[in-house]
C-alpha cells in the first residue's frame, strides 16, 4: 500500500491524519513495515552489545518502538529536528534511534533483574543451602535491599521538603556524582564553606529521617 | 545546687499563691511528687486538698495533649540544630528545645498530681473519669510515637541528665524525654561523618550500634543512574554542559550506565549501517522513489569518507585516529601477529575506555568523550616487550 509515497510523504500523511483525528493505523503500519529490517538489525547490534537477547525479544522491542514512535515520537521528532537540524533529518533515522533506545532500556532493566545479590562473606562459612532455600534467601535479600532503598529515597524526599537547600547540595554532591565542594559551590552559586556545611547538615538530617522511618516500619511490623 | 534543682524549689510558691490556676497547681504539685526525695513534698497535700472537684473537671475538659506533638517535633529539630549549628545561635536553640521537653514533663506532672488528687478526694466519676482516661491515653499515644525518636534530643543530654537525676527512680524510665538515650552523647559525631574509631559507648550501646548500622546507607548514598530519558537527551545532544559533565562523571564510576552509553555508540553505528544497507537496496528496488527524494536525510558515506590519521607506527602495531562525521575513534592495529593490549585514559585515575575488538584491531570510541568536551587522552600500548605511552589529541 502507498508504494507511490516516499517515507517522508507517508510520514507527513500520518502526522496530518493524527492532527486531524483521523485513523493512522494503515499508513503507520505501512511506514514501519518498510523499516522492519533495519530496525531488527539495530536491535541485533544492541543485543550483541549486551550479550543477550532472542528473536522473540526483537519482535516485542519492535512493537514497543512503534508504540513509542506514536506516543511521543511524532511530537518529539519535530522538536529534535528543530533544535538539531541534521541530527535527525529523516523520520526513518528517528525511528531507528527510538528502536535503539527501546532496546537499550530493555536490556538495562533485564540486566538489573538478573543481577545477583551481593555475596555475603558470612554465607561462605555455612553449609551450601539447597537451591530452593538459596532462591528464597536471595529473594528475601533483594526485597530487603529494595525496601532499604525505598526508605532512603523517602528520607531524601523528606529532606527536600524540610531542608531544600541541604537536599540540593546533597543531590548534586552524591546522587549526581559531583563529589567536589568547589564544583558544588559553583553550580549552586554558594561559597565552598557553605557547600561543606549543607552537605554535612544533609547527612545528619538524612540519617535521622531514615532512622525515624525505619523505626516506624518496624513498629508497624511488630 | 544545680540550676534545675533551684528552679523546682522556686516553684513551691505556686502551690500557695492565690493567683495560681488549677492547672498550675496540678503541674507544680506533680513536679514535687515526681521529685520528692530531692525537693521535698512540703505544701503539696494542702494545695491538692484546696482544689475543688469542679475546678479539676474544668481543667480536664480544657486539656489537649495531642498539641504537644508539634511542640516536641519542633523541639527535636531545635535540639539537632544545637549540634549542627555550632554558632552563636546554638544556645538559643538549646533553650527553646528544652522548653519543649519541659512542656511534656509538665503534662506528666499534672497526670501524677491528678492521681494524688483522686487519692485525697475520691476518684473522678462519669464524664470526668472518661476525660481523665482519654487525657492519659493521648499522652501514651504521643509517647509511643515520639519515644523512638529520642535520639533527636541527644544534643541536649547535659541538661537532660540533670533533670533525670532529680526524678524519683520510678519516674525515670517513663520520662523518656529526659531519660531515653541520655548517655548516647557520642552518637552525635556519627551523624555528620564516620568517626575514625568507635568510642567504648558506641561499641557497647545496643541502641547506638543499631542506629549506626541502620543509618549506614547515608554514608554510601546511592547514585542516580542515567534514566532512559537521560540517555535519550544525551544521545540527541539536548543536554546542557553540566548535564553532560554529570554523564561523564557518572559513567566513569558506574559500569552499568557506562555500558548503556557504549551501547548508544554501537547502536548508532548500527543505525548508520542499516541506513546504508537500505540505500543499496533502495537503489535497485525503489529506484523510482529514491530519484524523487532520498530515502533518508543522511548523507551517504561516500560523500563523507572517513579521515584516517596515523599517530604512531611501531614494528608490532599502528595507532590510527579515525574520524567519520561526528564520530571519532582510536584504532590500535596489530601488525606482526603478536598480541597487542592497549588502554585509553581520558583523565588520570579513571578506568580505561572499553575497547571493542574488530577486524582492524582494538577500537576505542571517543565520540562520547568528544561530545562531553574532552579533547585529549592518554594512550598506553603494550606488544611483547615494546610499550608506548603517549598523549594524543582528537
Ligand atoms: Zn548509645
Ligand atoms: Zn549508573
Amino acid at each position: 500500500m502507498y508504494e507511490q509515497l516516499t517515507d517522508d510523504e507517508l510520514f507527513a500523511e500520518v502526522v496530518r491524519r493524527r492532527a486531524a483525528g483521523e485513523p493512522v493505523g494503515a499508513h503507520l503500519g505501512s511506514l514501519v513495515d518498510r523499516w522492519g529490517r533495519p530496525a531488527r538489525y539495530v536491535i541485533s547490534k544492541i543485543q550483541a552489545s549486551y550479550g543477550r537477547g532472542s528473536p522473540a525479544d526483537a519482535d516485542e522491542l519492535f512493537q514497543d518502538a512503534v508504540g513509542k514512535f506514536i506516543d511521543r515520537g511524532l511530537d518529539q521528532f519535530r522538536g529534535v529536528s528543530e533544535q538539531m537540524p541534521g541530527r535527525s533529518a529523516s523520520p526513518k533515522t528517528f525511528f531507528l534511534r527510538i528502536v535503539k533506545h527501546v532496546a537499550i532500556d530493555f536490556y538495562r532493566r533485564h540486566r538489573e533483574e538478573l543481577a545477583a545479590p551481593p555475596s555475603d562473606p558470612d554465607d561462605a562459612m555455612e553449609e551450601p543451602p539447597s537451591e530452593v532455600a538459596r532462591a528464597v534467601e536471595a529473594g528475601k535479600r533483594t526485597e530487603q535491599r529494595a525496601e532499604a532503598q525505598e526508605l532512603y529515597w523517602a528520607a531524601f524526599a523528606r529532606l527536600q521538603q524540610e531542608h531544600p537547600k541541604e537536599a540540593s547540595a546533597w543531590e548534586l554532591y552524591h546522587h549526581e556524582d559531583v563529589e567536589d565542594h568547589e564544583e558544588c559551590a559553583r553550580r549552586l552559586n554558594i561559597t565552598v564553606v557553605n557547600s561543606y556545611k549543607r552537605v554535612s547538615r544533609a547527612q545528619a538530617y538524612l540519617k535521622l529521617y531514615l532512622l525515624d522511618l525505619q523505626r516506624e516500619t518496624q513498629g508497624e511490623e511488630a | 545546687m544545680s540550676v534545675a534543682l533551684s528552679r523546682y524549689s522556686a516553684r513551691r510558691s505556686v502551690l500557695s499563691s492565690a493567683k495560681s490556676s488549677p492547672g498550675e497547681i496540678l503541674e507544680a504539685a506533680g513536679d514535687f511528687l515526681r521529685r520528692s526525695s530531692r525537693v521535698g513534698m512540703e505544701g503539696v497535700e494542702d494545695a491538692l486538698r484546696g482544689l475543688g472537684r469542679p475546678q479539676v473537671e474544668a481543667w480536664l475538659k480544657a486539656q489537649k495533649p495531642q498539641s504537644l506533638q508539634p511542640v516536641l517535633l519542633r523541639a527535636a529539630e531545635e535540639a539537632v540544630e544545637v549540634a549542627l549549628d555550632g554558632g552563636e545561635e546554638a544556645e538559643m536553640w538549646r533553650a527553646s528545645a528544652l522548653e519543649g521537653l519541659a512542656a511534656r514533663d509538665r503534662a506528666a506532672s499534672a497526670a501524677r498530681a491528678l492521681a494524688a488528687w483522686e487519692g485525697l478526694h475520691g476518684a473522678l466519676q462519669g464524664d470526668a473519669a472518661q476525660l481523665r482516661d482519654s487525657f492519659l491515653s493521648a499522652l501514651g499515644t504521643l509517647d509511643s510515637s515520639l519515644r523512638p525518636r529520642a535520639r533527636w534530643f541527644i544534643p541536649l543530654n547535659p541538661q537532660r541528665r540533670q533533670e533525670l537525676e532529680l526524678l524519683e527512680p520510678a519516674e525515670q524510665d517513663t520520662a523518656w524525654w529526659f531519660s531515653a538515650r541520655a548517655g548516647c552523647d557520642d552518637l552525635v559525631a556519627t551523624w555528620t561523618g564516620r568517626p575514625q574509631s568507635l568510642t567504648p559507648h558506641l561499641q557497647g550501646c545496643v541502641d547506638c550500634r543499631a542506629d549506626m548500622a541502620d543509618a549506614a546507607p547515608v554514608d554510601a548514598p546511592p547514585r542516580r543512574h542515567l534514566t532512559a530519558d537521560d540517555l535519550w537527551r544525551f544521545d540527541m545532544g539536548l543536554m546542557t554542559e553540566d548535564e553532560r559533565a554529570r554523564v561523564d562523571a557518572h559513567t566513569a564510576r558506574c559500569g552499568e550506565c557506562a555500558q548503556a552509553v557504549l551501547a548508544l555508540g554501537e547502536g548508532e553505528e548500527a543505525v548508520e549501517e542499516a541506513l546504508d544497507m537500505d540505500m543499496e537496496e533502495g537503489a535497485v528496488g525503489r529506484a523510482a522513489r529514491s530519484s524523487r527524494a532520498p530515502v533518508s536525510g543522511r548523507p551517504s558515506a561516500a560523500r563523507h569518507p572517513e579521515q584516517r590519521e596515523v599517530l604512531d607506527e611501531r614494528r608490532d602495531f599502528r595507532v590510527v585516529l579515525v574520524r567519520e562525521r561526528q564520530r571519532v575513534r582510536l584504532l590500535v592495529q596489530p601488525l606482526s601477529g603478536r598480541a597487542v593490549t592497549a588502554a585509553v585514559f581520558l583523565s588520570p585515575g579513571r578506568p580505561s575506555l572499553k575497547p571493542t575488538n574488530g577486524p582492524e584491531g582494538l577500537s576505542f570510541d571517543l565520540t562520547t568523550a568528544s561530545s562531553t568536551g574532552a579533547r585529549s587522552a592518554h594512550l598506553s600500548v603494550q606488544a611483547g616487550s615494546e610499550t608506548l605511552e603517549r598523549d594524543f589529541a582528537f
